[in-house]
């Protein structure tokens, strides 16, 4: 705090002494001692004067103005009946409903649930009508905050509660983009440059700063997850298993194959795995549609694997709401979840009369919440829950955006323990970008999914917030601007000099036309708590909008429009302060991901099709397309080079980590599926190994996925010759009898076997022979290629089952073991 | 950390001075003020990690403040005023002002000058206070309070009062 000599106001009256008349000749020369209280009596005394008659300020009309301007930006109708809070820590407090604008009503958290009902219009918030403002507001305690958030989430709250929050627009959009600072970015070229047997990380939007995957390579060891819920640590050199140890979050409780998980994060031997468990509420009694609440939690567990033989688990928590994403920088884990507030109890209508009664109940069910509701909690196995955020660090948008929690949280990897400092806004996180320093999150005006297609929006906005970080401290806000239109996905972000830029399109998120305007925005925390658009190129395309991918290069933002992504675009953003529309260049088919080169090339991977045959032969001929693109000359942008694969499919379009760029070699490696279904249906997938670095696209290599080895079957074979059982099961089915002692599951190379229901076995199995566990298992379709993996030195396969080594030199197949991953990662 | 409570107590009655001085009026000082905290209020979280937060909420005042001046044409009243007062007679033509007059005559200094009395005086404020305020070095802030007090005696609207004075 200021440190300041304690002035009276009462200090003596000088004015009748002797003025020290300062003469022209001492001005330039300053006394030291000139702040010694007698350097003007007649300016001092007549200051203490002001002071004693000046205007005070008070801590009450302050707090209570803040919360009484955020009534009012909700809407007209709201200010005439609304209630001034008050902090107040003073018995005054209850004096009744008040009835202007300046009276005490109640200290805050204790807000009377009538005085904010009362206070409410007849109709919820029209979403239409909101118009985003580019400004937050923190509270200085629990109390505050939750008298705001009772008050603007009673204004919006809907006869049906605040709406579905599916999956769709809840969690669909949302992505994590990430940056690291020029130094983090060198630091890992350096790195990252050995020139045998090196291992080549997930393929990231920017160097230094790691992404989510479901596997990992460090060293020369593969981290990944089996189907058991394992985290599976395996040598590249024999393709051994390490060790396998269990990261499922604790145990899943009855009826519980609820909790999962799915990605993870490695440095240095030390491993986050981040999975989902949903825990359902007892049926609530008497209820007889017997419905039943559920919570999802996002789990995280830590594993020390320094030594891979012998992983331990160090901790494990479970986190209220759901992963946005996660990234790693400098050995720090930067997670993003939202959580939001399906829990309060919100009532539904059963008939129309019913409406106003829902609504009066839910308003009453959102004014009478309590700061637990709406602040997300955390809770290592065994602890009590504590809140991941305190309410200082809730940022408030002074548009209510939305029902959900997006809070940005920071811990060390390193010490094996989730040590959270988090910050949160309420707002859905609708797309993230995080960096080395700073995290921003675009929210827009909250809509019921219900009201989606029925309401019309003008003009759609979407607010960016921004947060940077800081070592050892929770993020901190760094201001709010407001773009048109929405953005579109986690390329969408990037830097341009020190400012955050993003490219929008026209148009509601979950409507996005053909033929809309495009923009680039750049903007800068003005220090003020506002991000100004210092600079942007708008409507790119001329109008014909829809882009199919964006990134951003050295000196250039790519974007790719038209319904097909036909054109690429080309934004110079060498003057950062005046980015430019240059050059654009015309392709033959959609564009799903551009990977930066060397010397001003990109590389764009994409697709196209043609049909073949004629009559009932004709069909759809999808093909893989690759371009060599020259972004040197902004103005002049060309495709150097196209090389392209019939009745082929890739996923890099919406799955970058599925591409992998070895920078040494100049590959380009990814994995495609076979699409030639005609052909047979046992055709191999392959992987693509394509030179991309001599102005030209040329085929390296295309491997094929082997085949696991043929094993006998882990368990006796039944004979089964019925034809009636035959006909249900398949001729080409096997079924197995193992023994009770085995596991619930098996795994066979070549199969997949899934166990068979008591029911079916009592009708088709003769008494006396039913012991045992019993599967069915059928001939496993072709491997998949998920990854392209380099480590080590040796390129490898990771498919859906196995783990194929190359040579590095002929991309032949060297050696292969089973591997099954989880189902679903390579269905494309 | 200081509490918001506590700043507002600390910072309120100086500052609603000092704003009070540079525009002239108590109702938009106390306005001006009101805003400032408000502003820090919405931003304690991070104002209140700063080293001095007084010195930003002053700076916000200070500036709103500033911004209110200029609208204004406050020299004219300065000449109207000091002419209409030609009956005492003391040394120092500032302490011939009542104190609307002393600070008519201080609204009526370039803008920095009048800041840094506004500040000094008005709220009370050291050297290193109304440095951190106001952005300038303490030196600066030095002089201009030197040039301020200086421009103050030998301002031309008081001149011929204090002519008038003389033997």
């Amino acid at each position: 705090m200021t440190e300041r000599p304690d002035r009276d106001p009462s200090r003596p009256d000088r004015e009748g002494e002797p003025s020290e008349v300062v003469d022209a000749a001492s001005v330039d020369g300053a006394p030291a001692d000139e702040l010694d209280g007698g350097d003007d009596p007649v300016l001092a005394a007549a200051g203490a004067r002001l002071r004693a008659a000046a205007p005070t300020v008070s801590t009450e009309a302050v707090t209570a103005a803040v919360l009484r301007r955020r009534s009012r930006r909700l809407g007209a109708g709201l200010v005439a009946a609304s209630v001034a809070v008050v902090v107040l820590a003073t018995a005054l407090a209850v004096r009744g409903r008040s009835t202007g604008d300046d009276e005490i009503a109640a200290p805050p958290g204790r807000v009377r649930v009538e005085d904010i009902v009362g206070s409410l219009d007849e109709e919820p918030i029209d979403p239409t009508t909101v118009r985003l403002a580019a400004s937050v507001s923190t509270f200085a305690d629990c109390d505050a905050l939750i008298d705001d958030l009772r008050r603007v989430g009673a204004a919006h709250v809907g006869s049906r509660g605040f709406g579905g929050y599916d999956a769709l627009y809840g969690m669909g959009y949302v992505n994590l983009y990430a940056a690291a600072s020029r130094d983090a970015a060198a630091d890992v070229d350096a790195a990252g440059t050995v020139a045998a047997g090196e291992t080549i990380g997930t393929n990231v939007q920017v160097a230094g700063v790691d992404e989510l995957d479901h596997v990992k390579a460090e060293g020369a060891l593969i981290y990944d997850l089996d189907r058991r819920g394992d985290l599976r640590i395996t040598g590249a050199d024999d393709l051994a298993v390490r060790s396998t140890i269990d990261v499922t979050p604790g145990d899943p409780g009855p009826g519980g194959d609820r909790a999962t998980v799915g990605e993870m994060l490695v440095a240095e031997g030390r491993v986050v795995v981040f999975g989902t468990e949903v825990e359902t509420s007892e049926p609530v009694e008497g209820d007889p549609s017997a419905t039943r609440a559920s919570t999802s939690y996002l789990t995280a567990t830590f594993v020390d694997a320094t030594d891979p033989t012998a992983p331990e688990v160090t901790d494990r928590v479970r986190i209220e709401g759901s992963l946005v994403s996660a990234r790693l920088v400098g050995g720090e884990i930067r997670l993003v979840t939202t959580s939001h507030l399906a829990d309060l109890g919100f009532v539904m209508p059963t008939t129309p009369a019913s409406v106003p009664i829902a609504l009066e109940r839910n308003r009453r069910t959102v004014a009478s919440s309590s700061a637990a509701d709406w602040i997300p909690d955390w809770r290592r196995d065994g602890g009590d829950p504590e809140p991941l955020v305190p309410c200082e660090r809730v940022y408030v948008p002074d548009t209510f955006a939305g029902v959900a929690m997006t809070s940005m949280v920071t811990f060390p990897l390193g010490t094996g323990r989730f040590e959270p400092q988090a910050t949160s806004i309420v707002a859905p996180g609708t797309t993230l970008y995080a960096g080395l320093e700073k995290v921003a999150i675009s929210s827009e005006v909250w809509v019921d999914p219900i009201d989606r297609d029925r309401l019309e929006f003008d003009d759609w906005q979407t607010a960016i917030h921004e947060f940077s970080f800081a070592a050892d401290a929770a993020p901190g806000y760094e201001g709010t601007g407001v773009v048109d239109g929405s953005t579109v996905g986690q390329f969408a972000f990037g830097e341009i000099g020190d400012s955050l830029a993003v490219v929008t399109t026209e148009g509601t998120p979950w409507d996005q036309g053909g033929e809309v305007a495009v923009d680039l925005s750049v903007l800068t925390p003005d220090g003020d708590g506002s991000l100004t658009a210092v600079a942007s190129v708008d409507d790119l395309a001329g109008g014909r909008g829809a882009v199919a991918a964006v990134r951003f290069v050295e000196g250039r933002v790519l974007v790719s429009t038209g319904l097909f992504g036909r054109e690429v675009h080309v934004i110079d953003v060498t003057d950062p302060a005046a980015p430019r529309r240059a050059g654009s260049v015309t392709v033959p088919g959609q564009i799903g991901y551009f990977h930066p080169l060397p010397d001003g090339r990109a590389l764009m991977v994409g697709s196209r099709s043609d049909t073949v045959g004629t009559g009932d032969d004709r069909r759809s001929r999808p093909w893989v397309q690759v371009h060599l693109l020259d972004v040197s000359d902004a103005d002049a942008p060309h495709v150097l080079s196209t090389w392209e694969r019939p009745w082929a499919a890739d996923a890099v379009g919406y799955d970058h980590h599925a591409f992998t760029y070895w920078p040494d070699r100049g590959l380009a490696m990814w994995g495609v599926t076979d699409q030639n279904w005609a052909a047979g249906n046992d055709r191999p997938n392959h992987a693509l190994v394509l030179g991309v670095g001599d102005g030209a696209v040329a085929e390296v290599a295309v491997p094929e996925a082997s085949r696991p080895n043929e094993v006998a079957a882990p368990c006796p074979v039944v004979e089964v010759t019925d034809p009636e059982i035959l006909d249900v099961i398949g001729r080409d089915a096997v079924v197995l009898r193992c023994a009770d002692a085995d596991p619930a599951e098996v795994e066979w190379p070549r199969y997949e076997c899934g166990s068979v229901g008591r029911d079916w076995i009592d009708r088709y199995v003769p008494e006396g022979e039913r012991d045992g566990t019993w599967f069915l298992c059928h001939r496993a379709s072709r491997p998949t290629v998920s990854r392209v993996l380099v480590v080590a030195g040796r390129p490898m396969l990771l498919t859906d089952q196995t783990l194929e080594a190359l040579d590095p030199d002929t991309f032949a197949s060297t050696a292969i073991a089973y591997h099954p991953s989880p189902m679903g990662w390579s269905g494309y | 950390m200081v509490e918001f409570a506590e700043l507002v107590e600390i910072e309120s009655r100086g500052l609603a001075a000092a704003v009070t001085a540079i525009v002239g009026d108590r109702h938009r000082a106390e306005e001006i003020v009101q805003e400032a905290f408000e502003r820090c209020y919405r931003r304690w979280w991070r104002v209140s990690r700063l080293d001095r937060p007084g010195a930003w909420v002053r700076r916000v005042a200070i500036n709103e403040a500033i911004s209110v001046s200029r609208r204004h044409a406050t020299e004219l009243r300065v000449m109207q005023r000091v002419g209409t007062m030609p009956d005492r007679a003391p040394a120092d033509p500032l302490a011939g002002l009542d104190d609307e007059g002393v600070w008519a005559a201080v609204r009526a200094l370039p803008r920095d000058q009048a800041v840094v009395i506004a500040l000094r005086y008005g709220a009370d404020l050291g050297i290193d206070d109304i440095a951190a305020t106001t952005g300038a070095t303490p030196a600066a802030v030095k002089s201009l309070l030197h040039r301020a007090r200086a421009a103050l005696r030998r301002d031309p609207a008081l001149v011929p009062y204090v002519n008038a004075e003389e033997p």
